[in-house]
């Protein structure tokens, strides 16, 4: 009797408090999610309200298109470049702020700084930069740099977008790292001092292991955000010149906004999902072999 | 010793290099927000001839930017105020639960912590034009903050945690519970959490340009980063100088809250990086 009213109360408790959050993310997070799922199936075009059912039609289309993997490859390559400058970049500035120095505040919350910038104003900054300054840079100084359009060529489109989003994101990536060595045990450290281990050998043999955990942390979340810097590509490039900047998000933006194929970037983002959530789900594992 | 303290110094000099290298594309778009648009043609390297306002003033005119700037406060103050009210009562009875159903609830949560925008835009724009919420700056912020609401719960829960049962026993003895209890002494307690969040959730829904682009269509409800993209596409001939300057003014507000809680905002970014 006793235990059935406290199951009430739990349950009330439950719908009190928790329930008007749950129902607002499952409206407006879940839902969609599966609705997704459910228009891939279709034809819908976001005009006509009648969806015409065409079961794995537009998972065959999207294989056999070669913007899809176009937009995939710019993904993972931009992904792989971002992922590597970023972590050196962030982890070497970390182990250098990690020193005794008197402006360590004032450098860290510059560096930091960008971060919190709009895409869409670091975009156009860049576009202006890149686009529109060096044309001018040029002739000033006759240094080759300058003379190559490092957004209109496609060859070298993608170190530009790279380049922008680590001005960007590096100081966020630095104070993750940052973070990282302010709570690495003292004791190996001490007694690899002690040792006579110092300098690089240090940095390689010692912190760099004990850093896993937060290694791996920004590794995935370098991911996290080349799936996230459309808005930044929409401004900078948008896609182009031609579709040489094109990332999936963008691609799925362009192709359900644009070309109104609705069901077809349903089915793009579909494979987007799953392909993320696999990521996820090797990052979950690797971080409890880690802890283990 | 003192060969260590070299090196600090030699450290600290090369992180101002690359301090000053990071800033110096700054140093230029401040200099082309000032100039004319003549100016920025003829040379963008020059300085100003006379360091005007005239660009920030049109766009402030041409661009309708006080509405838009109070758009923008509201749509991420109401986002802002829905997810930390609901969010804290959600992560405090999930916290308090502690069982398989809310470990389950908040692995569900954690769903939209990993997945990118895209994924769920296409049906969020279908439902909001079918339920008439498009262009509806309340609505869209419900919305919002529907789906964007997973950092917060965590971060809640995480931080209930260190809030001791006893408390709640003690208050539900005094007959103090339910909504009464929460909001009296639980959500006093969440204030540091409230705070760091708050600020984290106003950075982003600020400089969020997706959400508005898939919902807003009508100008007068246009938000910042929207209106800055309307603003590129008006000109065929890129005026430079303007955007520039509504770039300048879109950043402001950011920095300024950057300068007061510059410390709130780095650990909040860390630890949600960290948590998630």
């Amino acid at each position: 009797m006793k235990s059935r009213k406290k199951l009430r109360k739990e349950c009330l408790g439950f719908i009190k408090f928790v329930a008007p959050m749950l129902i607002l993310y499952t409206l407006f997070f879940l839902i969609p999610l599966v609705q997704t799922i459910y228009y891939s199936f279709t034809d819908y075009n976001g005009i006509n309200p009648k969806l015409g059912w065409i079961g794995l039609g537009n998972y065959r289309a999207v294989f056999q298109d070669k913007y899809f993997y176009n937009s995939l490859l710019f993904t993972v390559l931009s992904a792989l470049l971002f992922m590597a400058v970023i972590n050196v970049a962030g982890f070497v500035l970390a182990l250098g702020l990690n020193r005794k120095i008197r402006s360590r505040n004032i450098l860290r919350a510059i560096i930091f700084c960008p971060f919190i910038f709009n895409n869409v104003t670091v975009g156009f900054i860049w576009q202006f930069l890149l686009g529109r300054l060096m044309t001018d840079l040029y002739p000033l100084t006759g240094w080759g740099i300058f003379k190559i359009g490092w957004l209109s060529e496609e060859r070298l489109v993608i170190y530009s977008v790279v380049l922008v989003k680590a001005w960007q994101a590096v100081g966020y990536f630095m104070v993750i790292y940052l973070a990282g060595l302010q709570m690495l045990p003292q004791d190996p450290l001490e007694a690899a001092a002690i040792d006579g281990c110092g300098g690089w050998n240090r940095i390689f043999k010692i912190v760099l292991p004990l850093m896993r955990p937060t290694s791996f942390v920004c590794l995935f979340l370098a991911i996290t955000e080349t799936l996230n810097m459309f808005p930044l590509l929409m401004t900078l490039t948008n896609g182009g010149p031609g579709h040489a900047s094109e990332n999936i998000s963008l691609y799925i933006y362009n192709e359900a906004f644009k070309s109104h194929r609705m069901g077809y970037a349903s089915a793009l983002s579909v494979i987007l999902t799953i392909v993320v959530l696999m990521v996820a789900m090797v990052q979950m594992r690797l971080t409890k072999e880690g802890d283990a | 010793m003192n060969r260590r303290k070299k090196t600090n110094i030699a450290v600290g000099l090369l992180l101002w290099v690359f301090c000053v290298a990071m800033f110096f594309p700054m140093l230029f778009i401040i200099i082309n927000a000032f100039k004319t648009f003549g100016e920025v043609v003829m040379d963008p390297l020059a300085l100003p001839a006379v360091w005007n306002l005239d660009n920030f003033k049109e766009v402030i005119r041409t661009g309708n930017y006080i509405r838009v700037f109070l758009n923008t406060i509201y749509f991420a103050m109401l986002s802002g105020v829905i997810v930390l009210v609901f969010g804290s009562m959600a992560g405090f009875k999930l916290s308090r639960m502690n069982n398989k159903v809310s470990q389950a609830i908040m692995l569900v949560f954690m769903i939209a912590m990993m997945l990118p925008f895209p994924v769920i835009m296409i049906p969020l724009a279908v439902m909001a034009t079918k339920l008439h919420i498009s262009n509806h700056l309340t609505m869209i912020s419900i919305l919002n903050a529907g789906f964007s609401c997973s950092l917060a719960v965590i971060m809640y829960m995480q931080t209930v945690k260190g809030i001791p049962r006893e408390l709640d026993e003690c208050a539900d003895m005094d007959g103090c519970s339910g909504y009464r209890f929460f909001f009296t002494i639980i959500f006093p307690l969440l204030k540091p959490m409230s705070g760091t969040l708050a600020v984290l959730y106003f950075i982003r829904y600020w400089n969020d340009l997706m959400l508005p682009m898939i919902l807003i269509s009508k100008k007068e409800l246009y938000t910042i980063p929207l209106s800055q993209l309307s603003f590129y596409n008006q000109f065929t001939q890129n005026r430079w100088n303007l955007l520039l300057a509504a770039g300048l003014m879109a950043l402001l507000p950011v920095i300024v809250l950057y300068l007061f809680a510059q410390k709130t905002i780095i650990s909040g970014m860390v630890a949600g990086a960290v948590k998630g």
